[in-house]
């Protein structure tokens, strides 16, 4: 009985401590998707990458913001800047990139601040550019779509300018956008989606970046088609001089988008520069208040009456184990 | 063939006292299973929406084979894709005259549940979009009807005795029937080690593996056919142990044979089983000469492996390239150090459907340890230990081996297709590892080998499983 005891005390004990550790690992707020494909392109100290968000719990000291590798740029070129409501609110912090956490084709640049005492239920603006009088760098943040991506192709090595035109087989309803990988960009993008079989237009779409970049997913939205299943289309895409767009020899690189676009309503958005995005979102996670208190409200909420039963049955299963080898003794 | 000597064991426990032991090692299993029973939310185990369809299509009386074959585009007919989407025409391959509205609808059942119940929040590469019209638009060109029938053919029974169609009550008493074949493969386990060992607590500690391992009892909540294979397997070898050991009863080889059939209609991963029973004249040498029944038994099995091959490659199974193309594609995936780390991950622990793993340093510590077991299992088989037999660890090795090949050669890069092999896996690891130590402090390092797993099952459950599923969601 003595070996079944302190087996469920062992349990017990590393069960907290590794719950406890947990707990200081909990964001407030995570963007977060498996893989990291669609860069925002390199940085320009006249777009800064940005997000609109609410944060759900007190004490706001820390933003994470997902970028492709940093090499040869340094955290401390880049900048956050958080401000109250959205992208004109006042200023509250600024924070140089402390560190980054390798993750995915990437990682996690973090920003530290001093906390924002009363977050929880705030909206903030946070955004980040380039620190001092840098003016670019090849470091991009990553940026989510909203809605789910499609079939596509991404792996060529060709580049092409100019006026593109190519076929495209939807295999899913709710055709919303289209994506394409530019490793020079500069001028507005222009996309026409025609009818395969009739040539009739059926959506037409423009983006324009708000300063030259490059390696950058550009993302065009439109209209969402919702009987796109199986459907055919040609795109014809127009690029301004200089510009070059990933191809393989049957045509443009391309992703495309379904879905509604639906997300938590704690998000507002994207930002770049000027430019508000609502179709789109930054990767990124924002830390507030941690702490087992919190970690535990959330689970209580979310495993409800399944967590003490679980605990309970959790123990006594560890404890019959250290019984079961008492009992196996000669 | 004798039972493994004795030297440093006095005399066997008193039945009362195995018998007490038993039973709290099941209850011990029971309790753990349920445990990750209350963890799991709903659809959170690997690939439970497309078993659950597969299983209710079955209830529902639908003959699990004699579909409509798919058809490419032509020129008077349209590509069968243009009517439905890839995961619903395999289950239209699958299942004869099946309605598509019928196929449909369970996908869209399926599909609200999981947005309900926060499936994309926790799920990293399902993107958090919550509107999905098929299975396809979660995880492209990927069915569970390409499986065997015979687990979907038992779930499909207990789900005909459910009085709901409501997809999750039929999801909770799937997962139920995962935690009896849990419990019972705990068991066999416990069975396969106290033939294989010669001493109790040993064989208690090696049961414990199976049962305590994570990813192992994590099966025990998962609706799968995974964990039949595994009690199937499980059960061929504790047949074939027996034969070795010298215990056996006149039928069990037959329903072994019986079962390597079920097992490879179950799942391919089972095979295990039949390479156990393959193995069983190589290593049991009296039997060798014994011609005439060697030659009945290698006819068999070669039956059995040619109905499974025919059956799996009728059934579109995966498991079997289609062509040498595939073979090298499969070859070139497979060895890759991506893949084998994956398959590695996978084993130790894996979260939101192998989106995030714990640690690396905890991976590489437990695979670690877990090949020095093998490998000091090996060298007990070569100089005799007092623990076991070597005709018995040979076998175990064979077993585990073969099964490590063919998962790493399936270029499906996933630990759970290990997992059949467990009970002959834990045999090993603890006599590799109990060999080491002295007699004398056996009885310590027993206490220490379960504190390990005890600890082990913490972590995953309070540092993994729940702050992964439960507290770190995506928006």
């Amino acid at each position: 009985m003595r070996t079944a005891l302190l087996t469920a005390l062992l349990a017990l004990a590393t069960g907290l401590v590794a719950f406890l550790g947990s707990s200081l690992e909990l964001p407030d707020l995570e963007v977060r998707t498996i893989p990291w494909n669609t860069a925002a392109g390199g940085l320009r100290a006249a777009a800064p990458a940005g997000e609109t968000f609410q944060c759900e719990r007190d004490g706001l000291d820390r933003v994470d913001v997902a970028v492709t590798p940093l090499d040869p740029a340094k955290p401390e070129n880049l900048e956050l800047v958080l401000r109250a409501d959205g992208p004109q609110g006042e200023v509250l912090r600024r924070a140089i990139g402390s560190e980054l956490e390798p993750y995915q084709w990437g990682g996690w640049l973090q920003f530290r601040f001093e906390p924002v005492a009363d977050s929880a239920g705030r909206r903030f603006h946070v955004s980040i550019g380039l620190a001092g009088d840098t003016q670019k760098t090849h470091v991009a943040p990553f940026a989510r779509y909203r809605g789910h991506i499609g079939r596509g192709k991404w792996q060529g090595e060709i580049r092409r300018s100019g006026t593109l035109e190519a076929e495209l087989l939807s295999e899913e309803p709710d055709l919303r956008a289209l994506g394409f990988f530019l490793p020079r960009f500069s001028g507005p993008i222009e996309l026409a989606l025609l009818d395969a079989q009739s040539g009739v237009e059926l959506r037409r779409a423009r983006f324009e970046p708000p300063a030259p970049t490059e390696y950058a997913w550009v993302i065009v939205s439109f209209d969402p088609i919702h009987d796109s299943r199986w459907k055919r289309y040609r795109f014809r895409i127009e690029l301004s001089p200089g510009d070059e767009l990933q191809a393989d020899d049957k045509g443009p690189c391309y992703f495309p988008f379904h879905g509604s676009g639906a997300v938590d309503a704690r998000l507002g958005g994207m930002t770049l520069g000027p430019l508000e995005l609502s179709d789109r979102d930054l990767i990124f996670r924002a830390w507030s208040d941690t702490g087992p208190g919190n970690a535990l409200t959330t689970l209580r909420t979310r495993l409800g009456w399944r967590l003490l039963p679980m605990v309970l049955t959790w123990l006594a299963a560890s404890a019959l184990l250290g019984l079961a080898l008492d009992r196996s003794r000669r | 063939m004798e039972r493994p000597p004795e030297s440093v064991s006095s005399a066997a426990p008193a039945p009362h006292a195995r018998r007490r032991a038993t039973w709290t090692f099941a209850a011990a299993a029971l309790l753990i299973g349920i445990v990750q029973l209350l963890a799991l939310a709903p659809w959170m185990g690997e690939d439970e929406p497309w078993h659950l369809e597969y299983a209710r299509h079955v209830a529902a009386g639908y003959r699990p084979w004699g579909g409509q074959p798919m058809r490419g585009g032509s020129a008077d007919k349209p590509d069968d894709r243009a009517l439905m989407s890839l995961s619903q025409l395999q289950v239209r391959r699958r299942f004869a005259d099946i309605p598509a509205e019928r196929i449909t609808a369970t996908q869209a059942e399926i599909l609200v549940s999981m947005a309900e119940q926060h499936y994309y929040q926790r799920v990293d590469w399902a993107g958090v979009e919550p509107q999905r019209a098929n299975f396809d638009q979660v995880a492209p060109d990927f069915s569970a009807a390409t499986q065997p029938p015979f687990y979907y053919l038992i779930a499909g029974g207990l789900l005909a005795l459910v009085p709901s169609v409501d997809v999750e009550v039929q999801l909770w008493a799937l997962r139920g029937l995962s935690l009896a074949l849990f419990v019972a493969g705990a068991l066999v386990a416990l069975a396969v080690a106290r033939t294989a060992l010669a001493d109790e607590r040993t064989a208690l500690c090696a049961a414990a593996v199976f049962a305590f391992l994570p990813m192992s009892v994590r099966q025990a909540a998962v609706v799968n056919n995974d964990v039949l294979a595994k009690l199937i397997v499980a059960v061929i070898l504790l047949c074939v142990v027996r034969a070795l050991c010298g215990v056996r009863r006149r039928w069990e080889i037959a329903l072994a044979v019986v079962l390597c059939a079920l097992g490879l209609l179950t799942k391919s991963t089972a095979a295990g089983g039949l390479v156990a029973l393959a193995a069983l004249p190589l290593v049991q040498s009296r039997q060798v000469a014994r011609r005439g029944r060697g030659i009945a038994y290698a006819a068999v099995l070669i039956a059995v492996i040619a109905v499974a091959g025919f059956v799996w490659i009728t059934q579109h199974n995966p498991a079997v390239p289609r062509s040498w193309v595939g073979v090298v594609d499969r070859l070139r995936t497979s060895l890759s150090f991506d893949s084998l780390s994956r398959i590695g991950r996978s084993l130790v622990a894996s979260f939101g459907w192998e989106s995030r793993f714990p640690p690396d340093a905890l991976i590489l510590c437990v695979l670690t340890l877990g090949l020095i077991g093998l490998v000091l299992a090996a060298r007990a088989a070569w100089r005799p230990t007092s623990l076991a037999s070597r005709p018995v660890l040979i076998l175990c090795l064979v077993v585990v081996l073969a099964q490590i090949a063919m998962v790493v050669l399936r270029g499906a890069a996933r630990g759970r297709y290990l997992m059949p092999a467990l009970p002959a896996f834990s045999v090993l690891a603890v006599v590799g590892w109990f060999d080491l130590v002295p007699e004398s402090s056996r009885e310590r390092f027993a206490k220490l080998w379960v504190a390990a797993l005890v600890v082990f099952e913490a972590l995953f459950l309070w540092g993994g499983l729940v702050f992964h599923e439960h507290l770190r969601w995506s928006v």
